[in-house]
């Protein structure tokens, strides 16, 4: 054995392939001469035949040593091998021999790499990969208009309206194919329009995407129009599946209902396409079947032809040659043709960026903002884990370093037992890698379901995308966590850790940890500090005053059966009714009319005249108009500043208005509103007095610039497609008046349908983000946090088992307990204050990286790091306290007997 | 010398060589001598080829080889056959004696 070793020793150096050979040969031809002597032949001649029957002795032995050296150099790739395998086995072995170690290395690692596997697919999926089905989908662009606000300076906007979007396409003619859709996400619909994610498409989007039908057809020509409204669909085999079963080739011919429209089924798009967007579509409708949503019949210009209707996507495809300058050059001149007279936009510029919505000019959405630094904040998680890893894996060195001391001295190299740190670390990550996959699976939904509920995934969270990204980030956390612990081990000194009892020569091992504890205190200070912000944050933003009694409104909207004049007039005319029947309802405190739901999504905006001047120019839009029952202001919180609300005679005799601070301010900046008059929509329209000033309200979100609004008396049947009855009501009482606004609509307008939405629900979605932001920081600094306690404690207590011959000493030299636990207490603080010190120093550096997701604190808010300090502090020293309480019990005797 | 008649030349040594290792391990010169001798003399063969071949049998794994002590107490390199190598020489030999009887044959039958 110890032969054989010997001689795979020195089978590595080359000269001794060489000098085999040469032994070989000679013992070939001295065996020749000598038998050749034998037979009778001179010396001298026997040698020379013994060489003639050689052959060429020089070209042979160098062709045996290139065999040789071959033979060789194939070997010591074997032996490699072989030696990792053994290391494999060994270290396995080894792993499991220390099992408390060895999964608090797994399950530490495989949450920080599962965290980053579960971002990582979130992100992929949102900025990286290029939706599924259509041809090259890189080279198709995603234009954006930019627009200027007072606020915020140009701003990029992707939704068009469809007279601008059709002067882009016309002037795109010959350089590029465009395509122009709307997904929609009608939110405030019924549970199964919730469910289907319908997108309208203008002409040619499928060829333009380079889609082809899997079955049936697409839409024809005819179809495309806009002016007409044809009743075909095209859905995805997913939803086919979904809501059908059976095979897709079956669903041409089928009928459908959408948005209570019924449809026949024309074709199925191949499985892997599902539209555009991240939010995976189902059916497709022509953009002409949105009529039925915009379309106001009998009345006015068609809606295709509005300006204010800016709501569809535009996406080209240039043809070759065509490059994005070009392209953004012609596509500006259309759309400035398109938005000619409009005096605020007509000077707009046309933005092209991919086709992925998150990686274009617009600004992002705060999900995805906070999506992306959830990547960051991953990372760090990772590194906490690494280092605590690290820290653990030292330890257990420590612990196993009379073990190498003695390979050493069997002559296992330094390569050697690296290679055996190396090989446990690959299973300690291994193993970490495929746990963080189980759990990226799991946390992967949740998180998709967290940050973007109304999304309809395409696929899965688990593919080979996010397997190699974990195998990859699990190889280098297995490389990080391990670096340590190896080079410490290979350079450990065999005598004297042999001679020592293995008590000596760990002070560096101690500064290592110790350094390592600094860090992850340092990257959990900067977490809790994100934390600390972020909710800070989100209490600012349910400290704001929106200007309504949020949590006692509730909207209810009454649809007719069908949308035709008729039967809109009929529950116009019995809207009276019902208004008086809920106000007797028990517990509805006040019941008011509102043509427009407050703070929905869309509004009426309309120029405005004052003295026959327009007011000064806005360029963040016109102001915008409601019609409001007498009722309103009291009944939603609105508090009258100056003159009066609008009374039953206002309703009745019309002719007055009622405006917000901010217009009464901005229109009439040095004089008094009330007693003024305004011109809405046109100079020529009757000037309208001003009889009351009311406080600002929201128009549509939670944190926007000043809106004007003018409030105009609304007839009690006068509400309108988008407006509602709003019902206050105390919270508790808010579904026993439901179900009762219910019945009374049942009652009163059988086969109407019904929408009742109270409006905290309705503006859960603008809050979510910042609970979210709160929520998922305060989950990671959390978790930092716990990992940071646990390096800390663990880093102590060794320092303590190591120190007990010391702390003995101590002892015996009258040291008292209070002096043991002053030294562990004050060195666990030392560790966590400088790295508390340089978690604050990164946490002020980087603070602006999150500023733009704050509200209301500033990312170097004093309270916020303060707290986070404290906070660490007090875990170091209740994590100081299990190891401090062990040393104050050192016993002289036995630390000094010990060895 | 052509390709093919180099080709039979090193597939025959192969197999003689293999054949030479079949018993115990030997050393180079103990199967240059078994192939001279149990030949009686008829095989010339160049010993470089031969230790050629050994050393190529040991790159292909038909043969291991060892450093030991020869009869006379000299150190000296002996190659043993492995698995692969008895495998080789089993077919070799049967290809052999396969080739061997055809050329017989062809030898024996008349000529139309």
């Amino acid at each position: 054995m110890a032969e054989a070793a010997w001689r795979r020793y020195l089978r590595f150096w080359r000269s001794n392939v060489d000098a085999d050979v040469d032994a070989e040969l000679r013992f070939h031809l001295d065996e020749r001469v000598e038998a050749l002597t034998a037979e009778g032949l001179p010396r001298e001649e026997a040698r020379r035949e013994a060489e003639r029957e050689f052959g060429d002795v020089d070209a042979v032995r160098e062709r045996l040593r290139a065999i040789d050296r071959r033979v060789d150099a194939h070997r010591a790739r074997a032996n490699r091998w072989e030696q990792w395998r053994q290391d494999f086995v060994y270290s396995a072995r080894g792993l499991t021999r220390t099992p408390v170690v060895a999964l608090t290395v797994i399950v530490t690692l495989a949450l920080g790499i599962g965290v980053n596997t579960t971002l990582f697919s979130l992100l992929d999926r949102v900025f990286l990969r290029m939706p599924e089905g259509m041809t090259a989908p890189e080279e198709l662009r995603r234009l954006y208009w930019v627009g200027s606000s007072a606020s915020n300076g140009p701003v990029a906007y992707a939704p068009f309206s469809i007279p601008v979007a059709d002067a882009v396409t016309h002037a795109l003619d010959g350089q590029a194919s465009t395509a122009l859709y709307r997904s929609d996400g009608e939110r405030f619909g019924e549970e199964e329009e919730k469910t289907t994610v319908v997108t309208s498409t203008g002409a040619h989007y499928f060829s333009v995407l380079g889609v082809r039908p899997a079955f049936g057809r697409f839409f024809t020509p005819e179809e495309e129009r806009i002016e007409v409204a044809t009743p075909v669909a095209i859905v995805s085999q997913r939803f086919w599946a979904r809501r059908f079963g059976g095979s897709p080739a079956d669903a041409i011919g089928q009928q459908l209902v959408v948005k209570r429209q019924r449809y026949t089924v024309v074709g199925v798009v191949p499985r892997d396409f599902t539209g555009v967007d991240l939010d995976a579509t189902d059916v497709w409708l022509p953009l002409g079947t949105l009529n039925a949503t915009y379309g106001r019949p009998g009345k006015g210009p068609p809606w295709y032809t509005s300006r204010g209707l800016i709501a569809f996507q535009l996406l080209a495809r240039p043809e070759p040659g065509i490059d994005q300058a070009q392209l953004e050059a012609r596509a500006t001149l259309g759309a400035q043709r398109g938005f000619s007279g409009d005096r605020w936009r007509a000077k707009t510029t046309i933005l092209s960026g991919p086709i992925l919505a998150a990686r274009g000019p617009e600004a992002r959405g705060q999900d995805v903002a906070i999506a992306i630094r959830l990547g960051g904040v991953a990372l760090i998680v990772l590194l906490i884990a690494c280092a605590n890893v690290a820290n653990l894996l030292l330890a257990d060195s420590v612990r196993r370093r009379r073990e190498i001391a003695v390979r050493s001295a069997l002559g296992i190299g330094r390569g050697g037992i690296m290679r055996l740190f190396a090989s446990q670390s690959l299973w300690l990550a291994g193993a970490a890698g495929v746990t963080a996959l189980v759990i990226a699976a799991w946390s992967g939904a949740l998180l998709r379901a967290l940050l973007f509920p109304d999304i309809h995934w395409s696929t899965g969270v688990l593919d080979w995308r996010v397997a190699v990204f974990t195998l990859g980030i699990t190889l280098l956390a297995g490389a990080v966590a391990g670096l340590a612990p190896a080079l410490r081990s290979g350079r450990a000194d065999v005598s004297q850790t042999l001679k020592s009892g293995g008590r000596e020569g760990s002070v560096h091992r101690s500064r290592t940890r110790a350094a390592l504890v600094v860090v992850q205190t340092a990257l959990s200070t900067v977490l809790l500090v994100g934390a600390a912000l972020f909710v800070k944050s989100l209490h600012a933003i349910r400290g704001l005053d929106l200007g309504f009694d949020v949590p006692r409104l509730m909207f209810v909207a009454v649809h007719a059966a069908h949308e035709g004049p008729d039967q809109i007039a009929t529950v116009a005319a019995r809207l009276p009714d019902l208004v008086e029947r809920l106000g007797r309802v028990p517990g509805v405190e006040r019941v008011a009319l509102n043509n427009m739901l407050p703070m929905y999504s869309f509004s009426f905006n309309t120029v405005l005249y004052v003295n026959g001047d327009t007011l000064p120019e806005w360029s963040d839009g016109a102001p915008s108009v409601s019609g409001v029952s007498p009722e309103y202001f009291e009944t939603v919180g609105l508090r009258v500043l100056r003159g009066r609300g609008l009374t039953a005679h206002d309703v009745q005799a019309g002719g007055v208005a009622v405006v917000n601070e901010t217009l009464a301010r901005l229109a009439w900046p040095h004089g008094d509103a009330i007693g003024q008059c305004l011109r809405v929509g046109a100079a020529s329209a009757p000037c309208v007095p001003i009889v009351g000033i009311v406080e600002d309200a929201r128009r549509a979100q939670l944190i926007e610039s000043p809106v004007r609004e003018l409030y105009l008396p609304l007839p009690a049947s006068g509400t309108q497609a988008w407006g509602a009855i709003v019902v206050r009501v105390p919270p508790d009482r808010a579904s026993a008046v439901e179900l009762a606004a219910r019945r009374e609509v049942a009652a009163l307008l059988p086969g109407s349908t019904i929408q009742v939405v109270r409006m905290a629900k309705m503006l859960a979605p603008q809050y979510r983000p910042w609970e979210l932001g709160a929520r998922l920081f305060t989950i990671f600094g959390l978790l930092a946090l716990v990992v940071a306690a646990i390096g800390v404690f663990s880093t102590l207590s060794h320092e303590v088992g190591q120190r007990r011959h010391e702390l003995g000493v101590r002892a015996a030299l009258g040291a008292g307990v209070a002096d043991s636990v002053r030294l562990v207490v004050g060195s666990g603080l030392r560790l966590v204050g400088i790295g508390v010190a340089v978690g604050i120093v990164l946490a002020l550096t980087g603070g602006r990286l999150i500023a733009a997701l704050l509200y209301g604190v500033a990312p170097r808010d004093p309270g916020a790091l303060g707290a986070v300090a404290g906070v660490l502090l007090v875990v170091a020293a209740i994590a100081s306290a299990l190891p401090a309480w062990r040393a104050s019990r050192a016993d002289p005797m036995e630390a000094l007997r010990a060895d | 010398m052509t390709t093919d008649s180099l080709d039979l030349l090193q597939g025959t040594l192969d197999v003689l060589v293999l054949r030479a290792l079949a018993g115990k391990p030997q050393h180079g010169y103990a199967v240059a001598r078994f192939i001279r001798d149990s030949s009686d003399g008829t095989f010339r063969v160049i010993d470089g080829a031969l230790y050629t071949a050994l050393h190529r049998m040991e790159e292909r794994g038909w043969v291991e080889s060892e450093w030991g002590l020869s009869e006379k107490g000299k150190r000296a390199k002996f190659y043993r056959l492995t698995a692969a190598g008895r495998r080789a020489l089993r077919s070799e030999a049967a290809t052999w004696e396969r080739y061997v009887a055809a050329v017989g044959k062809v030898l024996r039958a008349e000529p139309a």
